[in-house]
């Protein structure tokens, strides 16, 4: 069923609708939030909040962006709501530092788990340090796979604002992290 | 490992690959949302949310109706608060009146007075003004548990003071009480008063200096009794017997005023001898203050926004015919930019 059908019938009041809506965004919002509080009880939570906010107003989607960018937003003030309640952001060790400059053929499985959790934190910390709208490009585009014109969609900007913003990012972003990648090249 | 903008985008993409929910998750997350969504629009999760906004009105209510109170006792810096320490004195307003409150009642923790009237500026007391001749007249609304009871005390007031009661009016939830009192007395019986009952709710003390009249009438007398001697004196001179006539008669006028202005003097001396207390008893159970407090404070909200939505009807008067023309013109360039 199209994404317009499925709206029509989730406004009407059907659940299966709406379960088919939640499959089709679920991994998208999981990886959004739980790559900023790298807390799954507390991304469960914000996604639990968000989506019965969604369904409750489902009928006030007006159609005009596509339902991912509604839920999106919607996810996104519930993040920042909770978020900044419960801020816990975790910071580096020396030894995750050593391990993301680590190639990973030389890791054990243990190891390589552990440096995908570097990975997760060092993010977290990337994306924590910068300001909402650069981190939020960065989100899109990398994290979510969003092409420039569809991140440009998303944030109701101009694509070539897009690309300014996320070479600004990504400049901020090198800046503040410069100390720890020269010490793993 | 150097930084540049792929390796951002390699980090974060394998990132995201290791970012996977569970079906587990999936699944719990869903359970949660439909739960959540059925709670939400129940019956009864509505009528929580119901008396939590009626809780909410009811605290802005109060809020507001605090902020009004305050900005009321801000505009008038003369006004006393509730917590008042009075002085065992007499005051004097700008004004011709004087308000006073005469003696400072005992303090009792539990007692709270509220709405108290008191006008209260201090000046030095001299032995002149403690002299000075003065009506006073106060009055007094106590919230008291019992009436009877404190209808008897009343009454032992005045039999202890040597006053009598002027009128008096009881019904089975409120009494009046129209005292008056000998003016040396005053002062001593209206402290005992203001101790009785609950709290106080409103209470005035009018004291009005008489001493200033009664100078000025006796001035005249001397003045006018000056004016006898004189013409006495002329009268024992004088030969004419029309003139002898003349005077007898201007004698005998001044004395006619000189009479009159003496029975003005015993008048203040009379209504000055006796002061009155008006004392209003309010039985009163805190349930039905509580009730009237919030009555009064709902129609004073209610009130404030009437005048609001007043105020805001007026303003649309003038604004609707310019966001009218507004509207026109938008729609006169939407057609015109189509062809």
């Amino acid at each position: 069923m199209e994404e317009a059908n499925l709206i029509v019938e989730a406004k009407l009041g059907n659940k299966d609708a709406w379960q088919k809506l939640y499959e089709q965004t679920f991994t998208y919002m999981y990886k959004f939030v739980y790559s900023q509080t790298l807390h799954k009880e507390q991304t469960e939570d914000i996604l639990s909040e968000s989506y019965t906010k969604a369904f409750l107003n489902i009928k006030k989607f007006r159609a005009e962006s596509s339902f991912k960018t509604w839920l999106y937003k919607i996810v996104k003030n519930e993040l920042f709501r909770n978020f900044n309640k419960n801020k816990h952001i975790i910071q580096l060790t020396e030894e995750q530092e050593e391990l993301i400059g680590k190639e990973d053929k030389d890791l054990s499985e243990e190891e390589e788990r552990r440096k995908t959790k570097s990975l997760q934190i060092l993010v977290q910390n990337i994306l924590h340090k910068l300001p909402k709208v650069q981190s939020e490009i960065l989100n899109l585009r990398f994290l979510l796979g969003y092409s420039i014109k569809e991140t440009a969609e998303q944030m109701g900007i101009s694509e070539s604002n897009v690309k300014v913003i996320q070479h600004r990012a990504i400049k901020n972003a090198r800046e503040n992290y410069s100390y720890l990648l020269s010490n793993n090249s | 490992m150097d930084i540049n903008i792929m390796k951002i985008s390699e980090i974060m993409k394998k990132t995201s690959q290791t970012i996977n929910p569970s079906n587990e998750t999936q699944e719990k997350v869903w359970n949660q949302v439909i739960e959540k969504t059925n709670r939400n629009s129940s019956f009864l999760y509505n009528i929580k949310r119901g008396f939590s906004y009626a809780f909410l009105v009811v605290i802005l209510i109060r809020v507001g109706t605090l902020t009004m109170d305050l900005t009321k006792s801000g505009s008038d810096n003369t006004k006393t608060s509730t917590n008042i320490e009075i002085p065992n004195d007499v005051y004097y307003s700008d004004t011709d009146s004087i308000m006073s409150n005469s003696v400072k009642p005992q303090e009792d923790p539990n007692r709270n007075e509220i709405n108290s009237n008191v006008e209260i500026i201090p000046i030095e007391s001299t032995d002149n003004e403690a002299n000075r001749i003065k009506a006073k007249t106060a009055s007094i609304n106590i919230s008291v548990e019992e009436l009877g009871k404190n209808v008897n005390s009343i009454y032992s007031l005045i039999e202890e003071y040597d006053g009598y009661t002027e009128n008096t009016s009881i019904s089975h939830s409120y009494a009046k009480i129209i005292i008056r009192v000998p003016s040396t007395n005053f002062d001593e019986m209206y402290s005992k008063v203001r101790l009785l009952g609950n709290n106080i709710i409103s209470e005035q003390v009018i004291t009005e200096d008489k001493q200033t009249e009664l100078d000025n009438i006796q001035h005249t007398i001397e003045t006018l009794q000056a004016q006898i001697d004189e013409l006495t004196s002329q009268l024992n001179t004088e030969t004419d017997i029309y003139e002898k006539k003349e005077l007898e008669n201007q004698i005998k006028r001044l004395n006619e005023d000189i009479v009159s202005l003496s029975k003005d003097k015993n008048l203040v001396l009379i209504e000055t001898s006796y002061s009155t207390i008006e004392v209003f008893l309010t039985l009163a159970t805190k349930e039905q203050d509580a009730t009237k407090t919030i009555w009064i404070d709902l129609k004073n909200v209610l009130n404030f926004w009437l005048g609001m939505l007043v105020k805001m009807f007026v303003g649309s008067i003038f604004v609707a015919p310019i966001v009218g023309i507004i509207w026109v013109i938008k729609k006169v360039l939407k057609i015109l930019m189509k062809k």
